[in-house]
């Protein structure tokens, strides 16, 4: 920096490099901190040493039970996949490993037909492909279970056709719903890539006599690997986080599980054991860890895609024969049952009962049963309460840091662009507990602002911070769009810079922070991880998500209840598809759902 | 009417030093064209005289104040962007009246000078049109316009007529000319193009990797080139290499570059036999069929033969394989293959020593 501007303190820069930086360390690096803190000074007051706990049952099993495969016979004999139970952390990794493995080669493979292909049906398949990103809190998970779990639909359909009943239980069916949930995670960043991948390179790499699959090896995948690898990083992430699949199949020994279990019980901090705090800074941790890979491994590869791509000069072919086959028989029922798990939700919504293979009874009950509960009326009110302030918040801290990062720049720029982005990838879990740690076990012990009492307020807090990557991509993407000399031409015409973001760069960023703000909104009414760990805290403010949870896992007995969590989901589904229509139709800006 | 001075300004971005001590003054009034190859630092030139980047070293004086530590705002430029920069969400009329409502004119005033700005540039009437309603000329002149229009100290162009097709530039680089001489406004334009630059300017900063290489008027840069680079850069020329043979006097010497033998004029370089150094002639100099008078002959074969409509580009390799190229009239073009004789004038040709 030159000695001219050193001179010169900038009032307007610096504050709005403070604002996401003081924003960010309250609310993340401190409550992460904090977990770390906690056990420290219990271990030192309790004299336990956490490490040598965390080595032992029932976090690691140095003899895993169960079997991975149990056959009984009856009538019809079951085959059932299940999982030895290696341990609460083993657990975790190893179902994150598979689904991670899993939902790579098939969101990559379903992105590079639909990215390159043209055939029957292709735009139903890419419509259809968009169903699972529609966040389905819980429901969805039991909707697996539904389908491929004991007594479910392929257990019904293989016992009647193969004379074997086929199904699932355990971390395998965890796994295999988290394969359905996640894959589309992948799909869409890997196509998001291909399609942008400059036309011209691929053709130039067949001009040379690269066709079929060597072009797709040695140009296009390693090209849209930057896509490949943040969705893999994100399905990753979320696998280790997931509450719904676990709950579903009734998976108790993993992370996710473990920390709610604990939060639930407590009433205070000190009744949180020491070893899921670690536990919860473990996944926040290697979340981060992976969230900053793939960004670096991002960054280095910036080359990969050409802003010239785009939807103009598309190149779509046909498939070869042998190519159609796979992708009607293999793809598209692929595509189908994923899309079932959110079609499930609005089944059991609609329905009175579906114990057996069909629904009985259409029914609007649920919805009237649920919106006349005063229970469910007040968590949807406290939801979007929640949801709009944190809108608010988010507002200010995305366009804040997305003008330090891509305009302001200098020291700390890229600290704040980390910072404002790795929400995304951080576990609610980790910063719920967090927020617990520091805010209850030390601040605001006791006080009326205790979260243990007084959750809404961090419900928000935390709202915001989790949801606001949304938005900050959304302004920094508008920032981008709007060439520095717009701005430069109104400095050098004598406006100052709070004027020329006013007159020039905000106008021009509106729509873009509308539509990420909408999108922020949306996912904060169905956040979930965060919801129901601190809202479970105090019913009176609890969250609609929490709701859910709550009638799937015990406060209502589960059951028939399932049908009443539906409706509420379903809701919650409408919510999202009107939004992003709306951002889509009326905004005029390609959302991408989720990604690095 | 602002003088310019820059004073050893270096700006480094990194470890890349864009700037290298880049000192000149432009006098109150001149157009003053900084011109050279892309990544020269033209540009970044001019960025630093509008304020836009901070000089690591060295000052930027208007008129004798040291400028360097104002920001762009304080410092009564006004800069057109390569790409217009105009406000897609203003129309013609916000775009033009935007710097006249920041320094907080009445409104009659602002009325008043925006209608007389789009008089001068030849656009009444479109004030109402947003930036996307206009042709790529039209949004050149509300650019030009919007500059104007703040009666700035002094005006920035940053290669504004590259985005016009070729008819637009030769027409806007006139109005640009007699405008800029109307108004009399110190300017500095950026320009990659040599005859935009030798057609507009009082006078041309030629810039190689970050220095300046030669200052001069049009004239000066053309046919008296200090440096090999602006030789070499400006206009059509003819480069030949060897060592000098004889020192006739101070100024004149004779350079051997292979079977060919030519007598010029010391450019730059302190002539001694033995010394390496290169010819360097303009095309336009080199004649065929020889002239009578010219001292210097080159004999070879044709190679190269391209029509070029208005001349014909002749390149003739001699049997040592020194080549030498020169602009011939359509109507007595030799063939490929033929023989043929060159002459140059010594007058014309400019040696310069190597270090």
């Amino acid at each position: 920096m030159s000695r001219n501007s050193l001179a010169r303190i900038e009032v307007f820069e610096t504050s709005v490099k403070a604002l996401p930086l003081v924003f960010f360390t309250t609310l993340l690096i401190l409550p992460l901190a904090s977990l770390l803190y906690a056990p420290f000074t219990v271990t030192l007051e309790r004299g336990v040493d956490v490490l040598e706990g965390l080595s032992s049952y029932p976090f690691i099993n140095r003899r895993p039970l169960g079997e991975f495969i149990v056959y009984s016979t009856g009538e019809p004999p079951k085959l059932i996949l299940s999982f030895k139970d290696y341990g609460v952390i083993p657990n975790t990794i190893i179902a994150a490993l598979i689904v991670t493995a899993l939902a790579t080669i098939i969101g990559t493979a379903v992105a590079l037909i639909l990215a390159r292909y043209t055939f029957p049906g292709r735009d139903a398949m890419r419509i259809a492909s968009m169903i699972p990103l529609l966040y389905t809190p819980f429901v969805n998970a039991f909707v697996a279970y539904k389908l491929f779990g004991q007594g479910g639909i392929l257990a019904e359909v293989t016992g009647e056709v193969l004379g074997v009943s086929i199904s699932m239980q355990g971390l395998a069916g965890m796994i295999m719903a988290q394969v359905f949930m996640f894959w589309p995670i992948v799909y869409i960043n890997a196509f998001a890539s291909m399609i942008q991948i400059d036309p011209s390179v691929e053709e130039q790499a067949e001009n040379l006599g690269a066709r079929g699959w060597t072009l797709y090896k040695t140009v296009t995948i390693p090209l849209a690997l930057p896509g490949i690898a943040s969705g893999a990083a994100l399905v990753f992430i979320f696998s280790m986080e997931d509450l719904a699949a676990p709950l579903a199949f009734d998976v108790d020994n993993v992370v996710s599980i473990w920390i709610v279990r604990e939060i639930l019980a407590a009433t205070d901090i000190s009744q949180v054991s020491t070893e899921t705090l670690i536990l919860a800074l473990m996944l926040a941790v290697s979340a981060s860890a992976w969230f900053i890979a793939v960004r670096r491994y991002i960054s280095l590869r910036q080359y990969a895609t050409a802003e010239k791509g785009g939807w103009k000069g598309r190149r779509l072919r046909r498939p070869s024969p042998l190519l159609l086959v796979i992708i009607y028989l293999l793809i598209l029922p692929w595509i189908i049952v994923s899309a079932s798990h959110q079609i499930g939700v609005l089944v059991y919504a609609f329905s009175e009962d579906w114990s057996g293979l069909l629904p009985r009874g259409f029914t609007l009950s649920n919805f009237s049963e649920v919106l006349s509960d005063e229970r469910v009326v007040r968590s949807f009110r406290n939801s979007f309460l929640y949801a709009s302030t944190a809108s608010l918040i988010i507002a200010l801290i995305a366009v804040t840091s997305a003008y330090a990062v891509e305009r302001i720049g200098g020291r700390l720029s890229t600290v704040i662009d980390v910072l404002a982005t790795i929400p995304l990838a951080m576990p609610g879990l980790a910063v719920a507990l967090g927020i617990l740690a520091l805010f209850g076990f030390t601040v605001a012990k006791g006080t009326p602002l205790d979260p243990f009492t007084n959750p809404g307020l961090y419900l928000v807090l935390a709202y915001a911070v989790r949801k606001s990557p949304f938005t900050t991509r959304a302004a920094f993407a508008g920032l981008k769009h709007v060439h520095k000399s717009l701005e430069e031409a109104a400095m050098s015409l004598g406006a100052r810079r709070p004027k020329v973001v006013k007159d020039i760069t905000l106008p021009l960023i509106a729509i873009n922070v509308a539509g990420g703000l909408l999108i922020s909104f949306v996912y904060s009414v169905t956040e979930v991880s965060t919801s129901i760990t601190l809202g479970g805290l105090n019913e009176d403010q609890s969250p609609v998500t929490y709701i859910v949870y709550d009638y799937l896992t015990g406060g209502y007995g589960g059951g028939m209840f399932i049908h009443l969590a539906a409706a509420i989901v379903a809701m919650l589904m409408a919510l999202q598809v009107a939004a992003i229509t709306f951002v889509n139709l009326a905004l005029k800006q390609r959302y991408a759902f989720i990604g690095v | 009417m602002t003088k310019v001075a820059l004073d050893n300004v270096v700006k480094r971005f990194g470890r890349f030093t864009a700037l290298d001590h880049v000192s000149f003054t432009v006098e109150s009034g001149e157009i003053f064209t900084l011109l050279g190859p892309s990544g020269c630092g033209k540009t970044t030139t001019l960025r630093v005289i509008a304020g836009f980047e901070n000089p690591d070293e060295g000052k930027v004086y208007f008129d004798g104040e040291d400028v360097t530590p104002l920001k762009p705002y304080e410092r009564g430029t006004a800069m057109v962007f390569q790409n217009y920069a105009l406000w897609p969400h203003m129309k013609v009329y916000d775009n033009v009246a935007y710097g006249l409502k920041i320094r907080k004119l009445s409104p009659e005033e602002i009325r008043r000078r925006v209608k007389w700005a789009l008089e001068l540039v030849g656009l009444s009437g479109l004030e109402d049109r947003y930036p996307h309603q206009l042709s790529g000329g039209q949004q050149q002149r509300v650019a030009l316009a919007r500059a104007l229009v703040v009666e700035p100290r002094v005006l920035l162009l940053d290669e504004p007529l590259s985005n016009l097709d070729a008819h637009l530039r030769l027409r806007m680089r006139e109005e640009l000319v007699s405008l800029q001489k109307r108004l009399g406004i110190t300017t500095i334009y950026v320009t990659h193009d040599q005859e935009e630059a030798l057609s507009i300017s009082d006078r041309i900063a030629v810039m190689n990797k970050g220095k300046i290489e030669q200052v001069g008027t049009p004239e000066e840069i053309y046919n008296k080139p200090t440096t090999l680079f602006t030789a070499t850069f400006i206009g059509r020329v003819t480069v030949i290499e060897g060592v000098i043979t004889k020192v006739i006097d101070n100024a004149l010497v004779e350079l051997k570059g292979g079977d060919v033998i030519l007598r010029g004029f010391i450019a730059s370089g302190t002539p001694r036999p033995g010394a390496r150094a290169k010819a360097v002639v303009k095309m336009e100099n080199i004649h065929y069929p020889p002239e009578p008078g010219e001292a210097n002959r080159i004999t070879g074969r044709v190679v190269v033969s391209m029509y070029l409509g208005w001349r014909v580009h002749v390149t003739v390799e001699t049997r040592e394989g020194v080549r030498a190229s020169a602009l011939v009239s359509p109507r007595n073009a030799p063939k490929r293959g033929d023989i043929i004789e060159l002459s140059i004038s010594p007058e014309d040709t400019l040696i310069f020593v190597a270090d």
